[in-house]
């Protein structure tokens, strides 16, 4: 009997994730600012993080709750193992950082420089016109306690000194004061606001002496679960939520190594924080802010694509003649999506179209794609947009993005309480020849034109009947217009993804079982549901040879003798974010593939509407098989899963990166489909 | 219909749905089917009126609905109608206008009588064989929320019809009180009743066949059985009512696998379907998958059509005769003499084929009063007629045969300036038309022994002169025909005349 438990807890799973984004830093192959911005990404991601996930297991553990994680673990047990998970990474983020920086200062880009006589001019000019302005110190006494600091806010800790006596005083740097100063000299310096802050503290504080001063950020809970039945109108709620939002407790506390024992003792106190909770940061806290570098010098970035329009479409093309004889899958960034966004911008104008519907979980500013909506409804088409106000961080916008719409006289619906809208369509209704048709694009990823140049995503086009028909149907659904769907071929959480995942699965194992050939590779960005990790473990178990491809957090641990071992992991990490969901099964040979909004977590299959789509048609087909089969391939982005770690694989010989082979190559594979 | 988008909505007692479809060139395409679950039955059936919450509620959904058909451009393409939910409610007038208020939408209420006709025609349609049913001896019941509509059907003639309140939501509601272990049996006695009616209008030794079924609790049954024909058996209905006769509504919809509203009313549901039956004495009942509102959809845009429809009537009409023992002879020599007039006093009367078989119909039972008396025997005809419920044969047109039928006799002037006067003048002058004709068919009859064997109508300048070719010496007729054709000369303001030519003496 084998002891080792093959469920691994989801908050480690997704640190080692996090770690994997964070070693793209140190990869050679990537361009120098590249591996800035994966630094950059890693702490945005860890920020998240310890805002949702700390910040909802400190909830838990505070309100008592006990119950076991999958891997057996309770809520207090997770935040010691993240802790200390966490700390190591910090610690390992912090050497990297010193690395880039020092091989940047050789390309003459200098990040957060000792302010010299050099610069020492221009930083007091900032000083006076960006910075001193718009601060406001709080020097802490019995009537003045530690301000209230808000989420991810920097501040300034000073300790100061007058007539003999000593006060501390805290500085929080303003949400809309800007972080980093670019100067540019002989070479182009970085300035941060909080160096220039400490730098000309004595302005500040004209009476006293500057004793030292440190930075320290803090992160706050941020758990948005929302019981949305309680809620009669949930616009207001969310609106009501967001005010409320910046109150949560501390999760994490950011410091400057040199902040003494006991500064940091009394505020713990203050502020209600534990020791575990100190994250100390010798160098520059908060590296989300490196973003703004990462464009510093073309030469040191990726190079430049195009994204090309696929298979015979051009910018002048006529889509819905095209569509109507062909279905059109894309593989974006490699494709462009541009094509979607002109397809919504003709049949706005279209004199034949009656109609325009498509769900909103993330859109870019300046969304074409809305613009055309708009531009629709004052062309008398009949437009609905389903808008997902719970879409996380981007709450508010989508609740600006409703009111725009609505104000332009499209109907705006927020979907169905308790029930998430993850699943991307849109649906465009014309009348041709007196007959209506309908044009379903569905995708894995956001209509969001920002986004589709850097996440790789599926985007499947059609004019199908029986397609159109369903997705007619998940809109009246989700816009209330009906409370009982029929399907053809859709399938839809929350009811219907999981059990006929679980139905293939069975189908597998029972080939498995008769001794014929079983074989599933399942692509997604995240499995944790316990249900369908068993169901993997009994597959694997009857002889399904099972190839996952996990880009986040994978909760089953592959490779155990006896219970995972016909289990691989892997998880590609590279210049784009995996993000589309392509399960591909033998099936006794029919090789049925699917591709999903659908991760295969519980909230996904039990508590959203996301999309299972199966694609029959061959050319498409074999489009989404090669996609796979190149993903099997890559062996220069790929890490393999190793127990509860990862071990990445770089190979000297055949290099193939499968990023950098679709953005030359993405036509070639349109081309071998069609044989 | 012409080439076009149509819609249509039944607002149920337990349910709204709508069903919209493309047509062109005489095919359907469905494009659209909502439901959206409201209980308007349960305010109506046990307050006796709709509350205003589940007005407000109705007029949100009827709201979307209207979207739905702006998003195809439909405007009058429609046709939305409400049955016992709305029909019985004492406030269904001001249901009906908020609901144009707040929407635009008009809706309609439908009679059982046509709800089941509309379905008639539609799984006419749809079920292979139906037409062998209908000879052999067939019972439609169209069994919803609120009521429970019947067709008997045989030999080309609707021998019963009617609606009944024994919907299964309906009797959900009046043995909420009852226990839930015992509900069954309350159930079976007031479903055994409901066939003992039946059975009681039903001609003696009649015999049944084949029962047929449509109306929303079907659903339920096919969510359960899943049946590959459109065909049950008695005997799993049966196992499946010993399983859950018992059990309360949250077991049911969980051992089941049902939604809430479904497991309310299975129990009532199943009762009903087995005791029918057992009354039509089969082991099967049949169905269509059809939803109501797409049969409404293909009545309304006229996609199926009741061809057999005049016949079916004609045959009812006298079948009723028969029960009223009428003196068949008669009626069918005044109907073919009015037929006669009708045709040949067109230039005169304007009047087209739906009128022409009003007239007909009045004519066959225009003597049926004398079933109850021979005094007054027009006026006994009268209500007699309007108590019929023929299913397809509008409400306006029977009450149109029962003023014929009123006035084919007594003194036309006098009912209309004492009783009708408040008709407007088209109908008015339509009735008048009619009787006028009615009266000078019924006079050339006067004796009931086919006297006048056929005659010619000569329109000529002044006057109308109808030339008769008599057996005998027809006395009565001469003496009714200067009685009766005043009326003719007063609404046509030409005179009319007889001349009797006798061929054999």
């Amino acid at each position: 009997m084998n002891t080792v438990s093959p469920y691994i807890n989801r908050e480690l799973s997704w640190l080692e994730f996090n770690k994997r984004v964070m070693m793209e830093a140190v990869d050679p192959d990537v361009p120098l600012l590249e591996r800035l911005k994966f630094l950059a990404i890693f702490s945005s991601n860890l920020d998240e993080f310890f805002m949702i996930r700390v910040g909802g297991l400190q909830d838990q553990k505070e309100a008592g709750y006990s119950k076991l994680d999958i891997s057996g673990c309770t809520p207090e047990q997770q935040l010691v193992a993240i802790s200390r998970k966490a700390h190591e990474l910090t610690n390992q983020r912090q050497k990297i950082y010193k690395t880039i920086k020092s091989d940047l200062e050789k390309e003459n880009i200098v990040i957060a420089p000792d302010i010299d006589a050099e610069l020492d001019e221009i930083a007091e000019a900032i000083f006076n016109e960006e910075i001193y302005p718009v601060i406001s110190p709080v020097t802490i006494s019995s009537n003045n306690p530690v301000p209230f600091i808000y989420n991810f806010r920097l501040c300034v800790y000073a300790v100061i000194k007058k007539n003999n006596i000593i006060h501390h005083s805290v500085i929080i740097l303003p949400e809309n004061l800007q972080r980093i100063f670019k100067v540019k000299l002989d070479k182009t310096y970085y300035l941060f606001a909080e160096d220039i802050l400490k730098r000309y503290l004595q302005i500040v504080y004209p009476d006293y002496e500057i004793l030292d001063s440190y930075c320290l950020r803090v992160t706050r809970n941020a758990d948005l679960t929302l019981d949305e039945e309680e809620s009669d109108d949930l616009l207001l709620s969310i609106k009501k939520f967001l005010k409320s939002r910046r109150k949560g407790g501390i999760c994490r506390v950011e410091i400057d190594g040199r902040l003494p024992a006991d500064i940091l003792e009394k505020m713990s106190q203050e502020m209600n924080f534990d020791k575990d909770d100190v994250y100390v940061i010798d160098d520059l806290i908060d590296m989300t802010s490196l973003f703004a570098i990462t464009g510093a010098k073309q030469e040191l970035c990726y190079p430049q694509f195009n994204p090309v329009m696929p298979d015979g479409f051009s910018a002048d093309s006529d889509i819905f003649e095209k569509i109507k004889k062909k279905d059109l899958i894309m593989y974006r960034p490699f494709h462009d999506f541009s094509l979607v966004s002109k397809m919504v911008a003709a049949a706005a104008d279209d004199p034949d179209v009656l109609a325009i519907k498509m769900t909103l979980y993330r859109a870019n500013k300046n969304s074409t794609i809305l613009a055309s909506l708009s531009k629709a409804v004052k062309n008398g088409k009949h437009v609905s947009v389903v808008i997902e106000l719970k879409a996380r961080f981007d709450e508010e916008r989508n609740v600006d993005w409703a009111n725009m719409l609505e104000e332009a006289g499209c109907i705006v619906t927020y979907g169905i309480a308790g029930l998430k809208i993850h699943a991307k369509n849109l649906l465009i209704v014309r009348r041709e020849n007196g007959k209506v048709v309908r044009y379903t694009h569905m995708s894995t990823g956001n209509y969001n034109e920002f986004t589709a140049g850097i996440y790789t995503d599926v985007d499947y086009i059609t004019a199908d009947e029986e397609v159109g028909k369903d997705c007619a149907a998940m809109f009246n659904y989700l816009m209330g217009y009906t409370d009982i769907g029929t399907w053809n071929r859709f399938y839809l959480a929350p009811n219907y993804i999981k059990p006929k995942i679980l139905e293939l699965i069975d189908e597998e194992i029972a080939f498995a079982k008769a001794g014929k050939k079983a074989r599933m590779i399942v692509k997604v960005n995240s499995i944790i549901d316990k249900l369908l990790i068993d169901k993997l473990i009994e597959a694997s178990c009857a002889g399904v040879k099972i190839d996952m491809i996990v880009r986040g957090v994978c909760g089953i641990r592959a490779g155990i003798k006896g219970v995972t071992e016909n289990i691989r992991v892997r998880s590609i990490i590279g210049r784009f974010l995996e993000h589309p969901r392509i399960i591909y099964f033998h099936a006794g040979g029919k090789k049925r593939v699917f591709f999903s909004t659908a991760d295969w977590m519980e909230r996904n299959m039990d508590r959203r509407v996301e999309l299972f789509f199966e694609v029959l048609k061959k050319e498409p087909k074999n489009f989404l098989l090669n996609i796979i089969d190149l993903n099997m391939k890559d062996n220069q982005k790929t890490w393999i899963q190793k127990g509860a770690g990862y071990e990445k694989t770089k190979s000297a010989d055949d290099k193939l990166c499968y990023h950098d082979y679709l953005i030359n190559n993405i036509e070639d594979l349109h081309k071998e489909a069609q044989l | 219909m012409k080439n076009g988008i149509f819609a249509a909505i039944n607002i149920g007692a337990s349910a709204f749905r709508m069903h919209i479809s493309e047509y062109t060139d005489g095919d359907e395409r469905p494009l659209e089917y909502l439901i959206k679950p409201l209980r308007l039955g349960r305010d109506t059936f046990t307050k006796g009126h709709i509350t205003l919450e589940s007005v407000y509620a109705a007029t949100e959904i009827l709201k979307k609905f209207r979207h739905k058909m702006d998003e195809y451009g439909i405007k009058k393409n429609y046709k939305a109608v409400c049955t016992s939910g709305v029909r019985e409610a004492g406030n269904r007038a001001f249901f009906i206008d908020h609901v144009r208020q707040e929407t635009g939408l008009e809706l309609e209420i439908i009679q059982p009588s046509d709800e089941i006709y509309v379905k008639y025609v539609t799984v006419k349609n749809d079920i292979d064989g139906f037409d062998d049913f209908e000879k052999e001896g067939v019972l439609l019941a169209n069994i919803s929320s609120g009521n429970i509509a019947l067709a008997v059907l045989k030999d080309n003639q609707n021998i019963y019809s009617g609606a009944l309140p024994y919907g299964s939501l309906r009797l959900r509601r009046m043995f909420s009180d009852t226990p839930t272990h015992i509900r069954y049996k309350a159930y079976e006695q007031y479903v055994q009743k409901m066939c003992y009616s039946i059975g009681n209008a039903l001609p003696v030794g009649f015999e049944l066949n084949h029962l047929v079924s449509a109306g929303s609790s079907l659903n339920v049954l096919l969510n359960i059985f899943k049946p590959k024909k459109n065909m049950l058996k008695k005997a799993q209905l049966e196992e499946l009512y010993e399983k859950v006769k018992h059990m309360p509504r949250d077991t049911i919809k969980s051992v089941m696998k049902i939604r809430q509203d479904e497991a309310s009313v299975l129990v009532p549901t199943l009762v009903t379907y087995i005791k029918l039956m057992e009354f039509v004495g089969t082991d099967f009942v049949r169905f269509s998958h059809m939803t109501f509102p797409h049969m409404l959809s293909l009545f309304y845009s006229n996609t199926v059509r009741d061809k057999g429809f005049v016949g079916r009537v004609r045959n009812t009409l006298y079948g009723l005769g028969e029960r009223f023992n009428i003196d068949r002879k008669h009626a069918d020599t005044i109907s073919e003499f009015a037929m006669k007039l009708f045709d040949a006093l067109k230039p005169l009367h304007s009047l087209g084929r739906q009128e022409r078989f009003i007239l007909e119909a009045a004519a066959i039972l225009s003597d049926a009063g004398y079933y109850i008396d021979t005094r007054k025997h027009n006026q006994h005809s009268y209500y007699l007629v309007q108590s019929i419920e023929i299913p397809g044969l509008p409400r306006e047109t029977v009450k149109l045969i029962s003023y014929l039928v009123l006035m084919h006799n007594g003194d036309v002037n006098d009912w209309f300036e004492n009783k009708y006067h408040y008709f407007p003048m088209e109908k008015q002058l339509l009735i008048k038309k009619l009787v006028s004709i009615l009266r000078i068919a019924d006079s050339l009859d006067s004796s009931h022994m086919n006297l006048v064997q056929d005659f010619d109508v000569d329109i000529l300048q002044g006057k109308i002169v109808i030339r008769a070719k008599c057996r005998k010496m027809a006395f009565l007729e001469k003496h009714s025909f200067e009685t009766k054709s005043q009326v003719f000369a007063e609404t046509f303001g030409i005179p009319i005349e007889l001349e009797t030519r006798i061929l054999y003496e």
